[in-house]
């Protein structure tokens, strides 16, 4: 009999040790965390310096669905060239040289132009948020690579390191649900290659220094601007301040509160809502926004772009915030691979733009408080 | 018909209990088989003999053993909860105020945009994205390059 307890509390304590290895593996920092930590750190700064050519096959969730393409791609020396062979961008160019990036069209006229400015890097976000995990060998483009793969609060990533360079082969992001935000495969690849020789855009239509985006401290934002500067009281679970960032544009200044959880960035963009309203490129303009909204109502049938609008899709009437701030109504929309979301405080536009983090986002934007400058 | 098909109804045969074309069958096959004959005439003999056996009584204890020896038969749910009301109502309130937590911590269904984002917000979380580390830029680039709307820079 006692033979017969001592042997059940054996089988108990089995099943208890077996479970918390269980537990240790699933949601623990897993088999080779720090290798694969490493690995992904300097596939990143192998980004900015292998010299690589080759073909590439991509694909990307844009706000109207998934697109895919082939590319040809050159890159090194802080150089990038991407030229489309398929795709919604067929013929197209992409140029990438250091902080700028523009794209050309088949012709060579320049469609577009924008400034990527300094990026905060924080390592020990990348670190802390993200766990990183080898997960063996695999081979991209006829090459041994390294399989790692991260989950942290912006969803997962999967990267296939090159084994001699540190070059990533393949890279995937996909949302906190599972859905692909962007995968990029190399399909040949050739290490051999000299650099991308340096591209200068058409000098006519060169980025004008009041349109580029500045990092500055938050009491020079401040000043920049005739509101009072937001700042979320509440961030989804991992995120932190990266830097506030200034862009002078024709009709008022914006300005951009980046935050990051080490790989994906979330942004928060304040502007005059009276500026917003007068520029012309802007259809998500609140007036017009809200116009739409009361002309598109139950029986009206779908928007022209879209799914029927579904229910609280936004809040028809205005409220009161905190601290009495007056609050518009909030609008939800498709971002580039993420959601975005955005209301009128106090004759405040604010957008948070980010990873598709559920309601996450929306708390953002409901906790916005007036910043304390100094 | 063949030996082994007769044989399997020898028994029948013997007590009478074919119908009438089987049994024709089977005593044309007997008439022409001595193999078939003699099993016949084994189970007469056989037959013949049970009335003679005494019949046996078995042990007292022998069912005793056997039904200690089965398992306790198990009534379907319903019977139980038919017998203990109380606790299979305050089961069921139970389960019902999970589930009505479960639904109503949930919260609202998540919430599907049909609005996009316009161009120039696009392009600061595509220049966003491009700055992080292990920043796509084939992904990235298609979804620059199609970008439409963007006010030029000048």
């Amino acid at each position: 009999m006692i033979l017969r307890r001592w042997w059940q509390i054996l089988v108990v304590l089995s099943a208890l040790v077996a479970l918390g290895m269980t537990l240790v593996w699933v949601l623990g920092p897993g088999r080779g965390s720090a290798e694969a930590l490493a690995l992904a750190q300097r596939a990143a700064q192998a980004l900015e310096t292998v010299t690589i050519k080759g073909t590439v096959r991509t694909l990307a969730l844009s706000p109207r669905g998934p697109v895919e393409a082939r590319a040809e791609v050159h890159r090194g020396e802080g150089r990038v060239h991407i030229r489309y062979l398929s795709g919604p961008a067929e013929g197209m160019e992409v140029h990438r040289d250091g902080a700028s990036v523009w794209s050309c069209g088949p012709e060579g006229a320049e469609r577009h132009r924008a400034q990527i400015g300094d990026a905060g890097w924080s390592h020990e976000l990348m670190r802390r948020n993200w766990q990183f995990r080898l997960r063996g060998e695999a081979s991209v483009a006829g090459r041994p690579a390294a399989l790692l793969t991260a989950r942290g609060p912006g969803g997962r990533l999967a990267v296939a390191a090159d084994r001699e360079t540190g070059f990533p082969l393949l890279l995937k992001r996909s949302a906190p649900d599972g859905r692909t935000l962007s995968e990029t495969v190399w399909e040949t690849a050739d290490f051999s290659v000299a650099p991308p020789p340096q591209v200068e855009p058409p000098a006519d239509t060169q980025v004008a220094e009041r349109s580029r985006r500045r990092r500055v401290p938050v009491e020079e934002a401040q000043q920049a601007v005739d509101f009072t500067l937001l700042a979320p009281a509440r961030l989804p679970s991992g995120f932190a301040l990266d830097g506030w960032f200034v862009r002078e544009r024709r009709r008022g200044v914006v300005v951009e509160a980046r935050y990051t959880d080490g790989l994906r960035p979330l942004l928060v963009i304040e502007q005059s809502a009276r500026a917003a309203a007068a520029e012309p490129d802007g259809p998500e303009r609140p007036d017009r926004v809200a116009r739409e909204g009361q002309r598109r109502g139950p029986g009206d049938g779908p928007p022209a772009d879209g799914p029927a609008r579904q229910p609280g899709h936004m809040h028809d009437r205005p409220m009161m915030g905190g601290r009495g701030m007056h609050h518009g109504p909030m609008m939800h929309m498709r971002g580039a691979g993420g959601r975005a979301v955005r209301r009128e405080i106090d004759g405040v536009l604010v957008t948070v733009i980010g990873p598709d983090l559920g309601e996450a986002l929306t708390d953002v934007l409901e906790s916005m408080e007036p910043v304390q400058v100094q | 018909m063949d030996c082994s098909v007769v044989r399997d109804k020898l028994a029948e045969y013997q007590l009478g209990g074919l119908e009438q074309d089987e049994r024709a069958a089977v005593a044309a096959h007997l008439s022409g088989c001595a193999a078939c004959r003699a099993e016949l005439e084994a189970l007469s003999r056989l037959d013949a003999l049970l009335p003679a056996m005494e019949p046996l009584t078995a042990p007292a204890e022998l069912w005793a053993g056997i039904e200690a020896r089965l398992q306790p038969r198990r009534n379907p749910w319903w019977q139980w909860a038919a017998q203990w009301p109380r606790p299979a109502l305050a089961a069921a309130a139970m389960f019902m105020i999970a589930v009505g937590l479960w639904v109503g911590l949930r919260g609202p269904a998540p919430i599907v945009p049909t609005e996009t984002l316009a161009p120039a917000y696009q392009e600061q979380q595509i220049v966003a994205e491009w700055s992080s580390p292990l920043a796509d830029d084939a992904a990235l680039g298609v979804m620059f390059a199609s970008l439409q709307g963007v006010e030029t820079e000048q």
